[in-house]
């Protein structure tokens, strides 16, 4: 079988045109047919509609050869996107019994360029799913790689999560959550991560077990960087199907407290409380000077209800959403007042 | 905002009244609070504008009386000084010859000059009589007359202002002029140079976009015509031609490919059918056929694979439910099932993922809601919940982004856009911001939009900034429907026309 060595874009530089290569002298290419008047004519690099008339001679022949395995990595090369380029190589795998491993080798190799292929990530997916669980520490090393290069990428995100369900490797997961957001704490993706382990690892015993040192880390997360948009989502949600426990935590509206005492960064702090006071929360006398320190001067005099007072803060400091906090206002339970 | 699909006339009647009660309950008030404020910004704009407008003129004017002065004084201290006086304009002359006078002129606001009309006999009888060379200066003056009035005093110019205000706040009191004064604000929408960069693309032969787009044409001819359809323009293309080409893309097990000679997969076979749909010619399809490859697709759970290698995706959820629903075959499938696993995709903020623990993306979102508002189980969606997370989204540059701490894209004013317009809550974003935010994504010279201000421009970012400007109610489009992606005109005609 082809032992793919050297560097793809090193062999394009080098390429022989496909009707000089002696092996496919006996193929007779078939052109690109836009029929007469192409709804969206498109032109075409030489090299690139060769490649494809030979692709098309082969895949209409449906010749599963080791010439036309080769013709298949030439055609992914020049366009990864086309997707039956990609089947009719899975194709030529099945039939000819290829190295799976060399496979992983080579969709690594060209990974780096075709990051967010949907192609390139099924084909990854379909081939260590073909390995099993040999494959796991493989899989999780590519995406880690996948990630070092953009820790956002939502097919590396996907493939990883596949992985650990499908094929195990829970172990390090955590850890390896815990490193990306030390590297960068906004990373929403991270947090997803996070949650995902936290909630489905074999592992772990559970969100129940996990809350409260989860609940720790997340609050130093937060007054690291109070504009963070993700530690708050992910606060909430350790509370999911739990409100009772949520606003009985005097950890919850602490860390809000702590925040608006800043006086800066105070948004989500301040739609967290809102949250809390709709949900049954009682706020002491200091949540209502720490509001009352807020009062920016063109908001007027300040509401005995908490929580239209809030409303109002909200509506000067976040004007992109004012529609939203008008409607919360008027959605507010009637009689909140602080004790 | 979902769709109703139900026989029974009473569950029909209150789920109307229901929604009734809520567009006339939150989101009239909404939609009044949110037109006052800007319909005073743009109130104090334009009076502004109109107040400079005529402060400019008036000074121009002014302006205009001070040369005339400036002449006048010229052509008497250049006559000869031996004209006589006549009777009404001589304590004039005498003014005028007085040289004290003539530096004094700029400055002194009492005099009461009032300038001399050079189509007054007097004075033409004097000028030709003291200077017959002097013709030209006649000319000069006989050509810019004087007015009457010369006299800047504070008085004259409260007496003017005033006037320059009323006059503006009567021009301004209608609205259309207001709206007019916006849209000047905001920039406009190149729509000729769109329909030209979209029919014909450049046949650069080193272009990215044309040697990427080979497969997924069907995608591309959808993107494409939708916009030239929105844009009013679908006549520019053959019709016959591109439902030719579309038929020969139909694999034998009823799905579509990208292109000739390409595989089937649901991506295109939704394009394909939502493409001939605004031909209205998807009667020309075997319904079954097609919708019979869509059932084949789907899996235990519920959930849909792309095609016969089994990626799955809440995408293929959405395309399934739509292309079925095209077809009027959403029956075929298990219903109940494909919700299933759409809602098992549900993420503690609201949104949804590509599969059950993935991360929430605008993109995945508009999938699951446009999913369950077709298959009409909305009612899944936490409506408060996504849509904060969604109206969360716009950036202060007033563009949207996908997903938290990431750039705003013009693709996401399609998909955040269409899912708070399916949950009824696209009040919560600011309109105004995201209207300009898509224009200037336009190149104004050569057609098209790019995903962010001065990239290059695609047919992909063309489609959805022109869509979004639809969502958002921007003249001249026509509208489009948030969950089937196509003008509501053709959604009508597949429901309500003749059955």
């Amino acid at each position: 079988m082809e032992s793919d060595e050297g560097d793809e874009q090193q062999q394009e530089a080098e390429r022989l045109p496909l009707s000089q290569r002696p092996e496919w002298s006996d193929v007779t290419p078939i052109p690109q047919d836009d029929g007469p008047n192409p709804v969206v004519p498109i032109a075409y690099k030489p090299e690139f509609s060769e490649t494809m008339s030979y692709f098309r001679a082969v895949y209409y022949s449906n010749e599963r050869s080791s010439r036309s395995f080769q013709l298949t990595k030439e055609a992914i090369c020049l366009n990864p996107g086309n997707y039956t380029v990609w089947h009719f190589r899975r194709q030529i795998i099945e039939t000819l019994h290829a190295d799976l491993q060399d496979e992983l080798a080579f969709v690594g190799r060209i990974a780096k360029s075709n990051s967010k292929n949907y192609q390139l990530w099924h084909h990854r997916r379909w081939v260590a799913e073909k390995l099993g669980t040999g494959a796991v520490n493989k899989e999780l090393q590519f995406t880690k790689k996948m990630l070092s290069l953009d820790a956002k990428n939502y097919h590396a995100w996907s493939h990883r999560q596949w992985v650990l369900q499908a094929l195990g490797g829970w172990e390090d997961e955590l850890d390896y959550c815990q490193m990306l957001l030390g590297e960068d704490i906004f990373n929403n993706s991270a947090w997803n991560q996070r949650y995902f382990v936290v909630t489905r690892s074999p592992l772990l015993g559970g969100l129940i077990a996990m809350r409260d040192s989860e609940v720790n880390f997340t609050i130093e997360a937060i007054l690291g960087n109070p504009e963070n948009e993700s530690p708050w989502r992910y606060l909430r949600g350790l509370y999911k199907d739990d409100t009772e426990s949520w606003i009985n935590d005097p950890r919850m509206s602490s860390v809000c407290l702590k925040v608006l005492s800043t006086k800066s960064n105070y948004v989500f702090a301040l739609s967290t409380l809102l949250d809390l006071i709709c949900h049954g929360f009682w706020p002491s006398e200091e949540f209502r000077e720490a509001i009352n320190a807020l009062n920016t001067p063109d908001s007027g005099p300040l509401d005995s209800d908490l929580g239209r007072a809030i409303c109002r803060v909200l509506e000067c400091v976040d004007p992109l959403r004012c529609n939203y906090w008008l409607w919360r206002k008027s959605k507010l339970p009637l009689t909140v007042s602080s004790q | 905002m979902e769709y109703l699909a139900t026989n029974d006339p009473y569950v029909l009647w209150n789920s109307l009244y229901e929604r009734y009660g809520h567009l006339r309950s939150v989101i009239l008030p909404n939609a009044r609070s949110e037109w006052k404020p800007s319909s005073y910004k743009t109130l104090s704009v334009a009076v502004a504008i109109i107040v400079a407008i005529n402060i400019v003129v008036a000074m121009a004017v002014a302006i205009i009386k001070v040369v005339d002065i400036i002449k006048i004084i010229i052509i008497y201290l250049v006559q000869q000084p031996a004209s006589p006086p006549v009777s009404h304009a001589h304590s004039h002359s005498l003014l005028l010859r007085s040289p004290s006078y003539s530096h004094g002129l700029s400055t002194s606001h009492s005099l009461s000059l009032t300038a001399v009309s050079p189509t007054s006999p007097s004075f033409l009888k004097n000028s030709t009589s003291a200077s017959p060379n002097r013709r030209w200066l006649r000319l000069l003056l006989r050509r810019f007359p004087t007015s009457v009035k010369l006299r800047p005093s504070l008085k004259f110019w409260l007496k003017w202002l005033k006037k320059v205000i009323k006059f503006s706040f009567a021009v301004v009191k209608p609205l259309p002029l207001t709206s007019l004064l916006l849209h000047l604000e905001m920039g406009e929408l190149a729509a000729d140079k769109h329909v030209k960069y979209i029919i014909s693309v450049e046949k650069k032969k080193d272009s990215f976009e044309s040697v990427v787009m080979e497969h997924l044409r069907l995608n591309g001819a959808y993107w494409g015509l939708t916009t030239l359809d929105i844009l009013g323009k679908l006549d520019a293309v053959d019709e016959e031609d591109v439902i030719s080409w579309i038929l020969k893309c139909q694999d034998e097990s009823g799905g579509f490919a990208g292109n000739i000679g390409h595989d089937p997969h649901v991506l295109y076979t939704l394009s394909a059918v939502q493409v001939l749909a605004l031909f209205d010619k998807v009667d020309i399809l075997d319904a079954d056929k097609v919708s019979n490859y869509i059932v084949g697709l789907q899996n235990e759970d519920g959930s849909f694979s792309g095609d016969i290698w089994g990626e799955v995706d809440t995408r293929f959820s959405y395309i399934a439910i739509c292309c079925l629903s095209i077809l009027q075959r959403l029956d075929k499938i298990n219903v109940d099932k494909a919700v299933e696993y759409i809602v098992s995709c549900k993420n503690l903020d609201g949104g949804f993922g590509c599969t059950p623990g993935g991360e929430s993306h605008a993109g995945q979102i508009f999938c699951c809601v446009g999913a369950l508002a077709i298959a009409g189980a909305l009612h899944h969606v936490d409506k408060d919940l996504l849509g904060w997370w969604l109206c969360e989204r716009q950036v202060k540059s007033g563009g949207l982004n996908g997903r938290p701490e990431k750039l705003p894209d013009v693709c996401y004013s399609w998909w955040v856009l269409s899912s708070l317009i399916m949950i009824d809550r696209v009040h919560w974003i600011n309109k105004d911001k995201l209207v300009k935010f898509i224009l200037d994504c336009q190149d104004m010279e050569n057609g098209g939009i790019s995903d962010r201000p001065d990239d290059a421009v695609d047919v992909f970012h063309t489609y959805f900034g022109v869509a979004g400007l639809s969502l958002l109610e921007y003249p001249g489009l026509k509208p489009i429907d948030p969950a089937y992606a196509l003008p509501v005109d053709v959604v009508n005609r597949i429901f309500f026309s003749k059955k």
